[in-house]
């Protein structure tokens, strides 16, 4: 019966206790609607964990919802003609306590309506617009209500990863990493919300001219067809930037780093040929064009050990070289040059790279509707199918995209943008809206359907059209099917194509996701200082790992030498000597030419076995814990 | 063969071509796109650059301007006396050199031939705030489209077949198919469909073979056999060609056909050594 008090968070904080957590909370609402405590906070009782949690701090997401007494919603028709006409603005609602921001911890608490209609008694709060369910991501998605939910998520995911103009400062940004896309332009089919928070202003892809057919084999399996024309004049064009950086660090003794021209005889030099780009100072020029592994800024550190002081001579000190290269896979121009005081106040130098990125086979775009493909093709525009007007498409992409995913709000994208193209304006997809008769009253189109509703027994003045009326309509002016569809003309054969080709215009973006980042592959390279086996990952110029799966697949094969090339011989095969007498790893006495066993002083009997060097690592490792792994040795038949 | 212009200017052409097959009309489409030469900017030397635009940047934007082109005056590199090394017959030099605040505009580019000049002197190029400053030189050669885009003479370019619009007796003159045809190319006369006529002139031409009309048609409840019927002729194309402004249309497609004619003769040429 006793319940036990509720604890009391603020930012975290355990504060204090309450008898009547429920009270406290309504209490605590109360009077910040009635403006005795800050509408910038927000209160949340956990019934599972009996704790109230109150957030003050600042950086969290909140949204504006209109509070709901009784079933009524606090804000009349009154106040909204009020802030319509300007006399007040919304922020006066806020402070009036009939709008409230509420974070994401408060709206666990809420039972919130999505539209005034659904408003029953037990209703805490009103959403100011259906579409405002959505969050940043999904909101940008047009149309989302006509598509299949999982797409809208996927839509939302990757419009996170889309390259565009997301800094204003791009030139001046020493930033490690950055994107910028070339041209990037607003969406032709746009949300409120996007606009409202302001994508409009940094817009992250481009628009597409866009036709659904199946081409030659090279868009299966969602690859894309791009034209060559269109990439040439700049479509998906971006710049990658990097941000190389080398500080002249102190070291314990007085000694420091040097940022220079390396000399020639220091431990670890590139190579004299290395640093031909670099200036007097040891630092590269601007709009020099740099490939991988070239060195940008030269740099050497004293060694590693101090040397003990040889008798006669004052030993000269043999500093190593520490320059900083470009990664290995990456080439550029160097943009910027820094020369700067780091936070131990010694010198810093950064130097920025960037490198033209145009679209290329295996480069990943993707619209908002969660279509995403790679390019499999880049054809000239003489091959791509045509329409009777003379126009290509910019992409091509399959037609098996669309059925099995529904994405129908990709559909009415394309469609919409190619109405709003021929119109000259811009297309609202917020989702849940439909278009008001009046507004186009005076087509024939619309006065069509007024008459069905008239002759339905519908009031006239409420009627709708579905924005997807409203555009086959505007696309019929236009002097094109409503459909969407077009007849095209093979480029390569110059016949027509037998089905009519659904082409429209549609927002794209280039995602992140570049080959030219992926790409990989190795024939030798480098190897694990510890195990001697190959490195891994592409950074590390690594080897493909030939897993245990691919292991059981040669066996399968019976295919043993194979195996044992792949396993051993290709990647930390070893010679030792083994004394066969104790079974030790015996050693070769380069000086006297002989083989000698350590453990046990034998000199004969030592013998040459093939063993990979993990396996001698273990052999090692069980020494040191006091184990001694003893080999027999056996004569090969 | 035969060619009937319905629009003939320095920017557009329209004509129909009478007696073709399909594959002659897209090689003649496919000629005026990658085999007419033009001049487009190729190569550039910056000699300073403080503008906002990266000098790759700079560089794209230069090769896209339009360049009146004079073929009499000049040659491909590729195919030039000089052996593509570049000289006043198939390369022209351009400078530039322009101080902020200023938006710098293809009207900026001074040429080394007077006759050899930008289509249009209000392409943007650059927006230079105070301070900032380009100035190169850049070297614009006779190439062909399929290299680049940038030497394609077209804009739109394509063509259809020719429409065959035929309405049988079974037309009940219900007016669906008028309302439906987006170009309006039918009109109702007394009970039945028959095609637009305007100044003497037949709409027919103007279908777009959408063929919206027969499914509007069967919808009215005629059946699965339509009173409108849309075809089209595959020996009559209807071409629509549009320049840049670097050549004339006329000269476009004047070329497009040379082209064709050499690569026939010389084929005739190797069949001939061939025996």
């Amino acid at each position: 019966m006793e319940k036990k008090m509720a604890r009391v968070f603020v930012d975290g904080a355990l504060i204090g206790k309450v008898d009547d957590a429920f009270g406290f909370t309504r209490n605590f609402r109360q009077m910040r609607r009635s403006g005795h405590v800050s509408t910038e906070v927000n209160i949340s009782y956990k019934d599972y964990s009996n704790e109230i949690v109150i957030n003050t701090d600042r950086g969290r997401a909140r949204r504006p919802l209109i509070v709901v007494e009784n079933g009524v919603p606090a804000v009349t028709p009154e106040d909204i003609e009020i802030v319509r006409s300007g006399a007040e603005d919304f922020m006066a609602l806020v402070s009036q306590g009939k709008i409230e921001f509420i974070d994401a911890e408060e709206e666990d608490d809420l039972f919130i309506a999505v539209q005034e209609s659904d408003l029953t008694p037990e209703h805490t709060h009103l959403e100011i617009d259906p579409s405002l369910i959505l969050g940043i991501g999904a909101a940008h998605v047009p149309f989302p209500e006509h598509n299949a939910s999982p797409r809208v998520t996927m839509g939302a995911g990757m419009i996170k990863q889309a390259l565009g103009f997301a800094q204003a400062n791009m030139k001046l940004r020493p930033d490690t990493r950055g994107h910028m896309l070339h041209y990037a332009q607003v969406p032709m089919v746009h949300t409120q919300a996007a606009e409202l928070i302001g994508s409009d202003n940094r817009p992250q892809g481009q628009n597409f001219c866009v036709a659904i057919i199946s081409y030659e084999g090279y868009n299966i399996e969602d690859a894309l067809i791009f034209n060559k024309a269109s990439v040439e004049r700049g479509v998906g064009r971006s710049h990658f930037f990097r941000t190389y950086e080398g500080e002249e660090r102190r070291y314990p003794g007085g000694q420091v780093d040097r940022i220079e021209l390396p000399e020639e005889d220091v431990q670890g030099s590139h190579g004299i040929g290395s640093y031909a780009n670099l200036d007097v100072d040891g630092i590269i020029n601007p709009e020099t064009v740099v490939n991988e592994k070239d060195v940008l800024i030269g740099k050497t550190s004293p060694p590693r050990f101090l040397e003990e002081p040889t008798g006669e001579l004052i030993a000269v000190e043999k500093r190593r070289d520490t320059s900083i290269t470009m990664r290995s896979n990456e080439t550029g121009i160097v943009d910027t040059v820094i020369i700067t005081e780091s936070e131990n106040s010694s010198r810093l130098v950064k130097v920025r790279t960037r490198d033209l990125r145009v679209p290329e086979i295996g480069d990943k775009f993707a619209s908002r509707h969660g279509q995403k493909g790679v390019c499999g093709l880049i054809t000239p525009q003489e091959n791509m199918p045509f329409t009777a007007a003379g126009i290509a498409p910019d992409l091509v992409i399959n037609p098996h995209a669309v059925p099995s995913r529904m994405t129908i709000g990709h559909m009415l994208e394309m469609i919409g943008g190619k109405a709003g193209a021929l119109e000259g304006s811009r297309v609202n997809a917020t989702s849940f809206r439909k278009t008001q008769v009046e507004k186009i009253f005076d087509s024939s189109f619309a006065q069509e359907r007024l008459l069905n509703d008239k002759e339905n027994g519908k009031d006239v003045k409420s009627s709708t059209l579905t924005r997807e009326q409203v555009l086959r309509h505007q696309l019929a002016e236009a002097g094109f099917a409503h459909t969407g569809r077009e007849v095209m003309y093979d480029g390569i054969t110059g016949r027509r194509f037998q089905a009519d080709i659904y082409m429209g215009v549609i927002y794209y973006q280039k995602l992140y996701h570049m080959v030219s980042t992926k790409m990989h592959a190795r024939s030798r390279g480098p190897v694990q200082v510890l195990t001697r086996q190959p490195t891994e990952g592409r950074a590390r110029e690594g080897g493909l790992r030939f897993g245990e799966m691919e292991r059981d697949v040669m066996i399968g094969h019976g295919a043993a030498m194979a195996l044992k090339e792949r396993l051993l011989d290709e990647s930390d095969a070893v010679k030792q000597y083994v004394c066969a007498r104790c079974g030790m790893v015996a050693m070769y006495d380069a000086k006297q030419k002989m083989t000698r066993c350590l453990a046990c002083g034998a000199e004969t009997d030592i013998y040459e076995v093939e063993m990979s060097y993990a396996f001698k690592l273990l052999l090692d490792e069980m020494k040191s814990m006091g184990i001694a792994p003893r080999l027999r040795l056996e004569d090969m038949v | 063969m035969d060619l009937v212009f319905s629009r003939l200017d320095d920017s557009v052409a329209r004509f129909t071509i009478h007696g073709a097959t399909p594959a002659f009309a897209n090689a003649l489409r496919r000629s005026m796109i990658g085999e007419v030469p033009t001049l487009a900017i190729e190569d550039i030397r910056i000699y300073d650059n403080t503008s906002v635009l990266f000098d790759e940047m700079l560089a794209h934007r230069l090769g896209l301007i339009p360049i009146k082109t004079d073929l009499s005056q000049y040659v491909p590199r590729s195919e030039c006396s000089c052996g593509g090394e570049g000289c006043p017959h198939c390369t022209v030099m351009f400078t530039l050199s322009v101080e902020g605040p200023k938006m710098v505009t293809s009207g900026d580019l001074i040429s080394m031939d007077e006759n050899i000049v930008p289509v249009h002197n209000n392409i943007p190029i650059v927006k230079l705030w105070e301070n900032q400053k380009v100035v190169l030189e850049a070297v614009a050669e006779v190439n062909y489209g399929k290299e680049h885009a940038k030497w394609q003479p077209t804009l739109a370019c394509g063509y259809s077949e020719y429409p065959v619009i035929t309405i049988k007796d079974t037309c009940d003159g219900c007016g669906k198919c008028v309302a439906e045809c987006p170009r309006d190319v039918l009109e109702l006369t007394k009970d039945t469909v028959s095609i637009r006529v305007v100044n003497g002139e037949s709409k027919e031409k103007d279908c777009s073979l959408c063929r919206l009309c027969e499914t509007a048609c069967m919808d009215s409840g005629i059946g699965q056999d339509p009173a409108i019927n849309i075809s089209s002729d595959s020996t009559k194309f209807i071409f629509v060609v549009e320049s840049d402004g670097s050549l004339p249309v006329k000269e476009i497609i004047e070329r497009a056909l040379l082209h064709i004619k050499s690569r026939s003769s010389d084929l005739i040429e190797a069949l001939q050594e061939g025996l």
